[in-house]
């Protein structure tokens, strides 16, 4: 209830109607007018509340003032409640109750932040920017990249089942291929240094099987693409971030060229510190000797698994090489797995 | 008065306006690090737009192009040194994309840069395979010495390495390597890789740190020597850990008047090296006695026709004689059941002696003699059961109080058994 109810008038009423009001209702809850001393008490209260709303409706602006507090607390549906009638009490609410304003501001763009995000990721984020400095903890399989090829288990992994399969994250970037993305990417706002990376027109998609039909000039030496010699690991350092896969620490692979056929041995070690099961990968590879700058062998181990690898020459010093269990052996062993391999020079 | 009012508000207000700013910057790098994520190329382009100074972004960026586009992904690794040197992992990608195009130099200088802004394993185990592939054997010795003070797990992929280089079983020196799990992790490395001939230096140095946690791996070496033939040298492993205080007793190693260890069974048998082997065996239980020294072995009458319940390997000299002396009794064991002593040459299993009848009521001493061939210089000393025919399994126990293996005094005649 406002002030104009409380007396019974108009919003718009004149000073005189305002008056006529007030003497009508002091008539009714004057206090002389009650002999019951506790009836009394209640009635000086009440006229000295009439008094209060009398003093803001007959000052002309104390009276603009209450209209306006009052509009807004009619559109915020909040009628008859007192509405902070300027931006100056407002401020001054706000520097009297500067604590929980400061607290409810710190809480809300943390809460946003942390959101935006992605949550507990958010914490893993940090820890991966200074992983440089802190290398202790679970990584991923050496060499694991996002790719065109959609190959099963992509990032070194065991598992007990009789099939080989991709890991979730192996899975959610086959879902999503750089390149696809790259064509389909909208409008974005470039900077300078982005602008110099990002402006060149992508290459199409077939890119790899373009260079396979067209060995590079620089994988060349004589008739073909040379895999024969041997290949020894080379870091790949964004892979010490992925958790749960195991990333090669070693690896060499031999490879002998025999009347069209490919054959060698490959040899690995991966870092494993939460499986009780050999981290060391051997095998033996052989298959017709690739023509292009890709390839798939055979391989079998000791143990009797079997599976593939795929080679993919992209200079004449780099071998990316990427293998598969197709056959589980006797014993548990890493399934799958990844490696960049660089050309033994001279020995 | 009025302006005074206001300027009373300026803290509050500036204090706002900083956490407007605050928060508006919180939620433009929560974006930021929110399409990083989604790791593909749009996204993390968007990242970058968003927050250029972030190299980490260009880093990713490099990742997801490099497949694809190796240029633009060394751009984008550029960018990422650029913005923050410290970034070793991008001037390892770096380095390495620069040998693939066979820019030898520019290659060393990024590895080496990275080695530089991180002073962890990977920079330099990725230095010493670098001079490894570019038989620059002076520095690869550098690089692999300042791997192995940084190694941490597993330190196979280091010992491959440079025993590829020089297989020789002084990598614990030629390292420098301090940190026990590494040097422990060498023995076990060419222990795995059948280098037994090799294990010395290392056996020397895990022995001289006289770790508790090291042995079980020297107990194995000690096993793997007898394995090979090599008795003394295990003798010796073990007598120096018995020495340390780490096994219960010396092993003669074939000298003296008593050859067999822990022959009183003063010490509970470990089933390992020079001491008693008690194979787990179904029906069959060992334990100590706890008032007289002594071993109990309890036949329950379910145990298999044929099984070894005790085993010793006693070093021995060859072309001797011996004998072996034991003290026990039985309950429940008839004489002829099946259960006797069985002597064999440890490296192919030629019997040497065998006595039937280990059994005994009361007290008694049994005595079996037997004589070591040429080159023969371990014996195997066990104690077996083999159903005899027309009898039924044993359900019963016996306590042996006293194992001996002594020179033999009496002319090589056969193998008896006597009580």
């Amino acid at each position: 209830m406002d002030y104009y109810e409380e007396l019974g008038i108009q919003p718009e009423a004149t000073i005189g109607e305002i008056r006529e009001a007030y003497k009508l209702a002091a008539r009714l809850v004057h206090p002389d007018t009650q002999r019951d001393p506790r009836l009394k008490n209640l009635a000086e209260c009440q006229m000295k509340r009439l008094s209060d709303v009398m003093a803001v409706l007959v000052n002309p602006e104390e009276r603009a003032r209450y209209d306006a507090g009052l509009a807004r607390g009619m559109r915020a549906g909040r009628q008859g409640l007192p509405v902070p009638a300027s931006g100056r009490e407002l401020l001054q609410s706000a520097m009297q109750q500067w604590f929980w304003v400061l607290l409810v501001s710190m809480t809300v763009g943390t809460g946003v932040w942390y959101a935006l995000a992605g949550g507990a990721d958010a914490a893993a984020g940090a820890s991966r920017v200074e992983s440089a400095q802190v290398p202790e903890r679970p990584v991923a399989a050496q060499g694991e990249r996002p790719a065109v090829t959609k190959r099963p288990g992509r990032i070194a992994r065991t598992t007990d089942k009789g099939k080989a399969e991709p890991t979730a994250r192996a899975r959610e970037t086959l879902a999503e291929e750089p390149e696809a993305n790259l064509r389909r990417t909208p409008p974005i706002l470039m900077t300078p240094g982005l602008a110099s990376i990002l402006v060149r027109k992508p290459e199409p998609e077939a890119a790899p099987a373009e260079q396979n039909a067209r060995p590079a000039e620089a994988v060349r030496s004589g008739g073909g693409p040379r895999y024969a010699g041997e290949w020894l690991y080379a870091a790949d350092a964004r892979e010490e971030d992925h958790a749960g896969a195991y990333p090669a620490r070693y690896v060499e692979l031999r490879l002998r060229e025999t009347g069209g056929t490919l054959v060698g041995d490959y040899r690995a070690v991966h870092r494993m510190l939460d499986k009780a099961i050999s981290p060391e990968v051997t095998f033996r590879v052989s298959g017709e000797s690739p023509q292009g700058t890709t390839g798939k062998l055979e391989w079998e181990s000791g143990a009797g698994a079997r599976g593939e690898l795929e080679l993919t020459l992209k200079s004449s010093d780099e071998l990316r090489v990427r293998w598969w269990t197709t056959q589980f052996g006797k014993q548990e062993a890493l399934s799958s797995g990844m490696a960049v391999l660089m050309r033994l020079k001279t020995r | 008065m009025r302006a005074r009012g206001w300027a009373s508000f300026l803290p509050v207000g500036a204090a706002l306006a900083g956490l407007l700013m605050a928060a508006a910057w919180s939620i433009r790098e929560g974006w930021a690090d929110y399409r990083m994520r989604q790791e593909t190329v749009s996204a993390t382009a968007a990242a970058i737009a968003l927050t250029p100074g972030q190299s980490e972004y260009y880093a990713r960026l490099a990742w997801l192009v490099s497949n694809h586009d190796p240029r633009k992904a060394k751009e984008a690794l550029g960018r990422a040194v650029e913005l923050n040197p410290w970034d070793a992992r991008s001037w390892i990608e770096l380095g390495l994309r620069a040998e693939a195009e066979g820019d030898s130099a520019r290659s060393e200088e990024c590895l080496l840069r990275a080695a530089k802004a991180d002073n962890t394993f990977l920079p330099r185990w990725t230095l010493a395979n670098y001079y490894f592939r570019h038989d620059d054997l002076a520095k690869f010795w550098i690089w692999a010495k300042q791997s192995a003070a940084m190694v941490y797990g597993d330190a196979q992929p280091l010992f491959l390495l440079c025993g590829r280089v020089e297989e020789d079983g002084k990598l614990i020196d030629r390292l420098q390597i301090q940190a026990p799990a590494v040097q422990a992790g060498y023995l076990s490395y060419l222990l795995g890789r059948n280098r037994v001939d090799l294990i010395g230096p290392a056996v020397q140095r895990l022995v001289a740190a006289n770790r508790e946690a090291d042995v079980p791996l020297l107990i194995t070496a000690g096993e793997r020597l007898l394995e090979a033939g090599r008795i003394q040298e295990a003798a010796e492993l073990w007598n120096r850990q018995a020495t340390a205080g780490r096994v219960g007793f010396q092993t003669p190693a074939g000298a003296g008047e008593q050859l067999a260890a822990n022959g009183d069974f003063a010490v509970p048998p470990a089933s390992r090296g020079f001491d008693w082997r008690l194979p787990a065996v179904d029906g069959v239980s060992v334990s100590r006695e706890e008032t007289a020294r002594g071993l109990r072995v309890t036949f329950s009458g379910r145990e298999p026709e044929d099984c070894e319940v005790l085993a010793q390997l006693v070093p021995v000299s060859e072309e001797r004689q011996y004998e072996l002396v034991f003290h026990y009794r039985t309950r429940g064991i008839a004489t002829r059941q099946g259960l006797g002593w069985r002597i064999t040459d440890a490296r192919g299993g030629t019997p040497l002696g065998e006595g039937a009848g280990v059994a005994a009521e009361e007290d008694a001493e049994g005595r079996l003699t037997f004589a070591t061939p040429a080159k023969c210089r371990l014996v195997r000393v066990a104690l077996r059961y083999h159903r005899s025919p027309g009898t039924t399994r044993m359900e019963g126990f016996l306590i042996l109080r006293t194992v001996a293996v002594r020179p033999g005094q009496l002319p090589i005649d056969g193998s008896r058994v006597r009580k």
